[in-house]
């Protein structure tokens, strides 16, 4: 394991040591975890141009420049977020051979404070999974257990840093892809505020809620990452011009307690940390949303729907692998072999939904449903600084056990309120059940996005020690 | 508890509906794999279908 937290990320990252010795140790961490091998963590490294960026920051440094806060920091990013040059391919077959041909600003503004991307991270196909099983190229493992799922759809990028291959990741979050994923791995990882962060080069999954999130192995880690990232973007109309807030803690802390219906040994951590937290001067207020029980389903349908146009650009002419013929048929051939049986399913579920005199009418009560949870999440956040509840209604689970696609959708539940609302939304972990962690989610204010990470410091610090190691 | 006609459909979309929106999707269906997926999607649509059997929302809750 790493001895190094994110914490400690920044100029005095590399103390005495050079960008080109710390980079080549992540390489070294990272090579056993490549494809099927290890823990199947990455699909692709990059040693060349990680090492060839270690040694411009050396340069920096022997010249005096200033290497930015984030010098000789290795970080991996998911599959999904295009770094020039680097094939991009959301773990589908659909984009064999496809190449980005620009870099996605949240990463660029990461190099450009001088973090080392070394590699892309495992992922489930075009960001649709709970477990990074529906990935087309291969599982990954979880680092706490390997015969278990690590979570997804950010299951690499989250067991790189539980695996201490690298202190900061990358992941994207559309109903919970950065949450769920750090919960199972014991590791923190946030969702900013929709608009926060800049999502050009961001392959898109259901455009209203994606959204690019760092996983560390601490609230401040994550911070650090978000700091540099948020911002606004010329080239992303979706992303917000308002600048961070600050990470001010209050000295009393109110959180809202949602109900929810986890697996008893997860309900059990999370009442044992709401209690020392209690013991720590919180307080706790409970609070309540009545939309809630259709969350999951609004998502299933508003994701789908997003999903099924948003694919349709996969058309073998522009990106990935080629049309083999002209044909109607040739087309139909390419997207059935290019796009896997999750995929499938949800493209055909999201063109059920948007048919019209079928489906549309699920998708209008969708759209009630989202707006009335927004209100009641925004008025259930008054009087308090963040609402709690776990981020997994399970902890790990084992690999091949859940064949049942609703099964699998279900693992989102908890993690699609924020989702659907658009708000801050992070998890850290909490306890252990059954020796494996359990991630405590909070739901920030809109646009609050530090002051969150600022609670979430502060809860970790009354929690600690609390994750296996 | 209610569950309308368009909920009925959904949950008991056959073959013909299966069909059309694989074309839509630009999808090639096998028998097999159409098999599977009338199980898969039936779960799904169940799954949804809460949006129809519970009142309708109020912002206030």
């Amino acid at each position: 394991m790493m001895g190094r937290d994110a914490v400690g990320v920044d100029a005095a990252w590399l103390r005495d040591r050079t960008a080109r010795a710390v980079i080549s140790e992540a390489l070294d961490r990272a090579a056993p975890h490549v494809g099927r091998s290890g823990l199947g963590i990455f699909v692709h490294l990059q040693p060349a141009r990680a090492l060839a960026a270690a040694d411009r920051i050396d340069a920096a440094l022997r010249g005096g420049a200033s290497p930015g806060p984030l010098a000789g920091v290795p970080i991996a990013i998911k599959d999904n977020l295009a770094h020039a040059g680097e094939p991009l391919t959301a773990c589908s077959r659909i984009l064999d051979g496809y190449r980005a041909p620009e870099t996605a600003p949240a990463v660029a503004r990461l190099e450009a404070a001088g973090a080392v991307v070394i590699g892309r991270t495992n992922m489930d196909e075009f960001g649709m999974g709970s477990s990074t099983e529906h990935s087309a190229r291969h599982p990954t493992r979880n680092p706490r257990d390997p015969t278990r799922a690590p979570g997804g759809s950010s299951g690499g990028s989250a067991a790189a840093v539980a695996a201490g291959i690298v202190p900061l990741a990358l992941g994207s979050d559309t109903g919970g892809s950065v949450r769920q994923p750090a919960a199972l791995c014991g590791v923190v990882g946030m969702r900013p505020t929709m608009g926060r962060v800049s999502r050009r080069g961001l392959v898109a999954f259901a455009s209203s809620m994606d959204q690019i999130g760092p996983l560390a192995r601490s609230a401040e880690g994550c911070a650090r990452a978000l700091r540099v990232m948020a911002g606004p973007d010329p080239g992303d109309l979706s992303c917000c011009t308002r600048p961070l807030d600050a990470p001010t803690v209050p000295a009393e802390v109110t959180l809202g307690v949602l109900p929810t219906d986890a697996d008893p040994g997860v309900a059990a951590a999370v009442a044992a940390a709401l209690e020392v937290l209690q013991a720590a001067g919180a307080r706790l207020a409970p609070r309540d949303v009545p939309a809630a029980p259709r969350a999951l389903a609004a998502y299933a349908v508003l994701s789908s729907a997003e999903a099924s146009s948003n694919l349709a650009r996969y058309d073998g002419r522009r990106f990935g692998a080629p049309l083999a013929g002209e044909d109607g048929a040739a087309l139909r051939r390419l997207r059935t072999e290019g796009f896997g049986a999750e995929v499938q399913r949800r493209l055909l579920l999201g063109a059920w939904v948007s048919a019209e005199g079928h489906g549309d009418r699920l998708l209008e009560r969708a759209r009630q449903a989202r707006s009335a949870l927004t209100a009641q999440l925004e008025a259930a956040l008054a009087g308090v600084h963040a609402l709690v509840l776990p981020t997994s209604p399970t902890v790990a689970f084992t690999l091949g056990s859940r064949t049942d696609p609703a099964q699998m959708a279900r693992a989102d539940r908890l993690t699609v309120l924020a989702s659907l609302a658009g708000l801050p939304a992070l998890s850290l972990p909490c306890g252990v059940s059954g020796g494996l962690p359990v991630g405590l989610q909070l739901i920030g204010h809109r646009w609050g996005d530090a002051a969150l990470l600022g609670l979430a410091a502060r809860v970790a610090a009354a929690l600690r020690p609390p994750v296996p190691s | 508890m209610r569950r309308d006609a368009v909920c009925q459909d959904a949950v008991w979309m056959g073959d013909a509906a299966l069909e059309a929106v694989a074309h839509l999707v630009r999808l090639e269906l096998s028998d097999e794999r159409r098999a599977e997926l009338r199980g898969e999607l039936r779960v799904l649509l169940e799954l949804i279908a809460v949006l129809d059997e519970l009142p309708e929302a109020s912002p206030a809750g």
